[in-house]
């Protein structure tokens, strides 16, 4: 049927989105946008892609909306497992190896979305990951680029995070920070945008806020 | 291809859906209700391949009610649009079902609710939603002149304005709309406009 007829998009570019997280000083904040679209449609402007896995992790996810629904009720599962067998919170690090494996067992028929995991460790030091679509970690060093991306507008975001992130942050300056760099680099991609979420994790709240950007 | 406008007002959902089933270049039945009841209070619309759309169609709507027979609990709209979700995001991988759907339900809890799930699964709950080709046209006069709880009778002025446009400029000529409202009262025929 004519209605189901695809461009010729890439299926991670079918849904759209930008996908941030930075590390502060004892904090970490994750970012997204807020679009839902099919192609080159707008849907709706209040899609959630970050999700709290506990007070001190949170993920987000971006690529196939479909997938980042499948493969976040799959984490949910796992992480009140663990949490049942273990009684503690899962640790950010063993987290992210987590969602590394989970990925890589669909290496040949993947889940097409991009994870950004932001969380806190024991000792409050920022933990941040991101990885490919198949698992491929990536653990940025914190003193030189403590940040990483996902989405549609990765090439976007990763130019105004090189540009603007320095370390030390507090969670006032992070907010300030990670807000500006989503809208500027959202601004620039058509697949992403209409607004913003943050969450800011600190040691003992997190801080959410809705950024309102350029509506289009 | 089905136009269904749908919109959440205050206390009650109000969908528009086009009557027409075409086959090639012919409307073969001009009268076609294609909204299917869940329950007392959802309605479930699916378009999209033609044998498809009444596979999906009826295995949902006995696979909630089977459901509710053994738990004795009666669904949820958000069950619903959950259950669906999972199916389609299942299918998408083994035997993918060309369907797109919108589902609106009345909860005595937190009232209404509309969803749309398109064919890979993406579930999504809006406040209004076009599904077909009609949204290309609809959707933008949506977002002007919707407002959150509207009563019927603004509603159905809305719905008449979103109509218009259709018979105005759109390609395909779906013959009538059938208007329907979900309320705390159950489920009920408006009229066609």
């Amino acid at each position: 049927s004519s209605a189901i007829e695809t461009s010729a998009m890439s299926i991670t570019e079918y849904n759209g989105g930008g996908i941030l997280a930075m590390a502060g000083k004892n904090c970490v904040a994750i970012a997204s946008d807020r679009r839902y679209g099919v192609q080159f449609q707008t849907m709706a402007t209040d899609k959630n892609k970050l999700y709290k896995m506990h007070d001190k992790l949170y993920i987000g996810l971006a690529g196939l909306a479909t997938d980042q629904a499948t493969f976040h009720e799959k984490l949910k599962f796992r992480l009140a497992m663990y949490s049942l067998r273990e009684e503690r919170d899962i640790k950010p690090a063993s987290f992210g190896k987590l969602v590394s494996t989970l990925l890589y067992e669909r290496r040949f028929g993947p889940y097409f979305c991009e994870p950004v995991i932001a969380g806190l460790d024991s000792a409050n030091e920022p933990y941040l990951f991101a990885s490919d679509f198949i698992g491929a970690p990536l653990i940025p060093d914190m003193d030189s680029n403590g940040f990483v991306v996902a989405g549609t507008s990765s090439e976007q975001l990763f130019g105004m995070c090189e540009s603007m992130w320095r370390p030390g942050l507090d969670p006032e300056e992070l907010f300030e920070t990670i807000s500006q760099c989503l809208l500027a680099g959202s601004d620039r991609d058509c697949l992403a945008g209409w607004g913003g979420t943050v969450h800011v994790i600190c040691p003992d709240k997190v801080i959410t806020r809705t950024l309102r950007g350029r509506m289009d | 291809m089905d136009t269904v406008i749908s919109l959440i007002g205050r206390n009650f959902g109000i969908l528009a859906i086009d009557t027409i089933s075409p086959r090639s270049i012919v409307i073969m039945k001009k009268d076609l209700n294609k909204c299917v009841e869940i329950g007392k209070n959802k309605y479930l619309i699916v378009s999209g391949l033609p044998g498809d759309v009444s596979q999906f169609t009826d295995f949902i709507q006995k696979s909630v009610q089977l459901n509710s027979l053994k738990t004795g609990i009666p669904f949820s709209t958000h069950s619903v649009a959950n259950f669906v979700r999972k199916e389609l995001s299942e299918c998408l991988r083994k035997n993918p079902v060309k369907v797109n759907l919108t589902i609106l339900g009345f909860d005595d809890s937190i009232g209404p609710s509309l969803y749309f799930i398109d064919y890979l699964g993406n579930l999504q709950r809006m406040n209004y939603c076009v599904q077909g080709h009609a949204s290309l046209l609809v959707f933008s006069l949506l977002d002007r002149h919707f407002k959150k709880e509207m009563d019927i009778k603004p509603a159905i002025g809305l719905l008449v304005k979103c109509i218009g446009v259709l018979k105005n400029r759109f390609l395909i000529n779906q013959v009538g709309f059938l208007i329907k409202i979900i309320d705390s009262k159950g489920c009920r025929s408006v009229g066609i406009l």
